[in-house]
């Protein structure tokens, strides 16, 4: 049987297009849920900018709202890809503004596909051509050995940005910053509204409305001048932030509102060994920042490479390793294909009995607690110091492999140290080498159901989420990671024809991005 | 271009907008009309227009405009929507423009299989559901939501 037509057939990659549209041409790459490394902003604006060309060549006209990672990494690409009209809008006077002042966080490409054999290329998109990576391809270029700071990242990327824009072909695109956003938001809004009755009148053959058209007024980036004018964009572009971060303790009361996670925070100073440290959520931020208290690094793959700078350490870690990556590529799959938390929770669990499995080895206890902060304790001080984290569920929710295992192993060692100092033994370890060192408490299916202060101290209410029980811990620090508030991130797609209103929605932006993308073969 | 008359240019550019409002079912704010106004690309050329640019605040002039045009029979006021406490102005139902849809009807054509005669592919395949106003786009409060909340992270 002969399947097709007699018509050339033409297959287009629509996956971007679809799992990232929010209106009528609009398209929003930075407000998903899942996925949002540096790196994965990098990838969806290549993809994006890619099928929109694919899918209508005619393309020349693209206006991009944002000037961060994404916006400008779909704002170069669009120019790779010869489309001669590019305007991208911006509220702040120069792009990667969320980055430029921030030196406490540390960031890089790959860290999280620990322990994948790339793990520890620090640039984008790699050191040196890699057979698995090809003809790797970014419209964002950096190189470090190390993690670095926002702050360096976000310097290495102007640069990088200035030197494309300098470039001779196709024009560079039109940077606009210091925009109204109300003036923004509502072109947006008429775009979205012009372009679906345009749809609409062009599916039922009617005269088409008129397309929306932008005055836009402002600075320009990088030479300081000024720029306005009309535009006419085809497509719309989404790239203005992932939405509000929920910093606030408890809900519906807002005596304890937590720092930013991309602001600068004092975790990583000396004084943090001095203090109760209790952080709050379960996700990549608190994880992280229960690692940056505990250990002293700047990223958790700085603790990775202490473990591993141990010869019987690196050994027993190769050793589980594909356990791991096993593990996690599973997880990675059923999320991108399922809703709710499953792959999560698998994961979790093999993480945490990999992680048992090795607190019984002698050399990675030793290893693990030997990297952990020493406690300075306050003269008169009932409490020691220490990080305690407290998460809602039990288990870790949405986070890469390299934060959960860590913080899984660090509990495991400290399981293990326990035993030791219970039972006097010849196979333990000695206890008193440790007897100093900032412990981690992980506490698991409760909530802060109420806050206090006392003196200097934060003293919050926690709430066991099964049995109603509360107690109080008293903190010298509280951070919270509760991630981007729900309320503010776009819900579902819509999946139907009719304007008769459906209940159902769907999302296909949980599917996982590749690590690089490739140019065009030739 | 030629010259226009401001108060002629911008009846007529409101009527082209409560048209396409109706043909989605929707009365506006004249806030809303305002914003839709301000893309008129005539409006600068007149007095009107300053003021009426990107002001959150109703217009004077709009509304002796919109007043004339509900007693001329081409709105009507309608019932406030939600808790905004803005009035709001439809078409009127006497007015039946071209290629207009009375009924504000919201079911959108059914999908003509086609036979592939005419082999005008030019608007159709991936760019219709690009640009179809339900079809995986977001519900518009999200929508509207999502815009309010951009660049939230970089806020003062």
């Amino acid at each position: 049987m002969k399947i097709g037509t007699s018509k050339p057939i033409e297959t287009v990659d629509s996956l971007s297009l679809l799992a990232l549209k929010v209106a009528s041409n609009v398209f929003d790459i930075s407000s998903s849920l899942s996925h949002l490394s540096i790196r994965d902003q990098v990838v969806r604006a290549q993809m994006l900018v890619r099928d929109l060309k694919q899918a209508e060549p005619g393309l020349d006209r693209l206006l991009i709202v944002g000037a961060g990672v994404a916006g400008m990494a779909a704002a170069l690409t669009a120019r790779e890809l010869k489309i001669t009209e590019v305007l991208v809008l911006d509220i702040k006077p120069e792009p990667f503004s969320l980055l430029r002042d921030v030196t406490a966080r540390h960031v890089g490409p790959f860290m999280y596909e620990w322990p994948s054999p790339f793990f520890n290329d620090q640039s984008y998109p790699h050191h040196t051509p890699a057979p698995s990576f090809g003809n790797a391809s970014s419209p964002l270029v950096w190189k470090a050995a190390s993690p670095v700071s926002a702050q360096a990242l976000a310097k290495a990327l102007d640069a990088h940005v200035r030197e494309r824009f300098a470039e001779v072909g196709v024009p560079p695109p039109t940077l606009c910053v210091g925009m109204d956003k109300w003036r923004i938001s509502e072109f947006v809004t008429r775009f979205a509204r012009t372009e679906g009755a345009r749809t609409v009148a062009r599916l039922q053959k009617r005269a088409l409305p008129d397309a929306a058209s932008l005055f836009y007024k402002g600075s320009t980036w990088p030479d300081a001048g000024t720029t306005s004018g009309s535009f006419v964009p085809q497509y719309v572009v989404l790239a203005a932030g992932m939405g509000t971060e929920n910093l606030q303790l408890i809900e519906n009361d807002s005596r304890f509102v937590g720092k930013s996670f991309w602001s600068n925070d004092d975790l990583l100073d000396n004084v943090t060994c001095k203090h109760r440290v209790a952080v709050f959520g379960g996700g990549d931020g608190a994880l992280q920042d229960v690692l940056r208290s505990l250990t002293g690094h700047e990223h958790p793959l700085c603790f990775i490479r202490h473990l591993e700078a141990k010869s019987a350490v690196r050994r027993a870690l190769a050793e589980v390793s594909p356990q791991l990556l096993s593990a996690d590529r599973q997880s990675r799959q059923f999320s991108g294909w399922t809703k709710g938390h499953t792959g999560f929770i698998n994961v979790d669990h093999s993480c945490q009995k990999i992680a048992a499995v090795l607190a019984k080895n002698r050399h990675v206890v030793y290893r693990v607690l030997d990297g952990l902060r020493k406690m300075q304790r306050t003269p008169g001080s009932v409490d020691h110091p220490e990080v305690a984290l407290f998460v809602r569920e039990s288990y870790f929710d949405k986070t890469y492999l390299l934060n959960r295992f860590l913080v899984h192993l660090i509990e495991a060692c400290m399981a293990t140290l326990s035993r030791s100092r219970r039972r006097s033994s010849r196979a333990a370890p000695a206890v008193d080498r440790w007897e100093d060192i900032m412990m981690l408490r992980v506490y698991r299916g409760c909530k802060a159901a109420a806050y206090a202060t006392a003196g200097a101290r934060h003293v919050v209410t926690i709430e066991d989420l099964a049995t109603k029980a509360q107690w109080t811990y008293s903190a010298d620090r509280v951070v919270v990671r509760y991630g981007i508030s729900k309320d503010s991130i776009p819900g579902g797609q819509m999946i139907q024809i009719s304007a008769k209103v459906s209940q159902q929605r769907t999302t296909l932006n949980r599917v996982e991005l590749p690590f690089v993308a490739h140019s065009a073969p030739g | 271009m030629a010259a226009r008359h401001p108060f002629r240019s911008i009846v007529v550019r409101l009527l082209q907008i409560m048209r396409d409002a109706n043909a989605q079912q929707r009365d506006l704010t004249q806030i809303e009309m305002q914003a839709e106004l301000s893309s008129y690309d005539g409006y600068d050329d007149y007095s009107l227009g300053d003021h009426i640019l990107y002001d959150p605040a109703p217009n004077e002039a709009l509304s002796a405009i919109l007043d004339d045009m509900v007693e001329l029979g081409l709105l009507r006021r309608a019932e406030p929507q939600g808790d905004t406490g803005f009035d709001r102005w439809g078409l009127a139902a006497t007015w039946k423009p071209v290629n207009g849809r009375q009924d504000g009807g919201n079911d959108l054509p059914p999908i003509d299989p086609g036979d592939g005669s005419d082999g005008d592919d030019g608007a159709g395949g991936l760019r219709e559901v690009l640009g179809h106003p339900l079809l995986f786009a977001l519900p518009p409060d999200d929508f509207d939501e999502l815009l309010e909340s951009m660049f939230a992270e970089v806020a003062p």
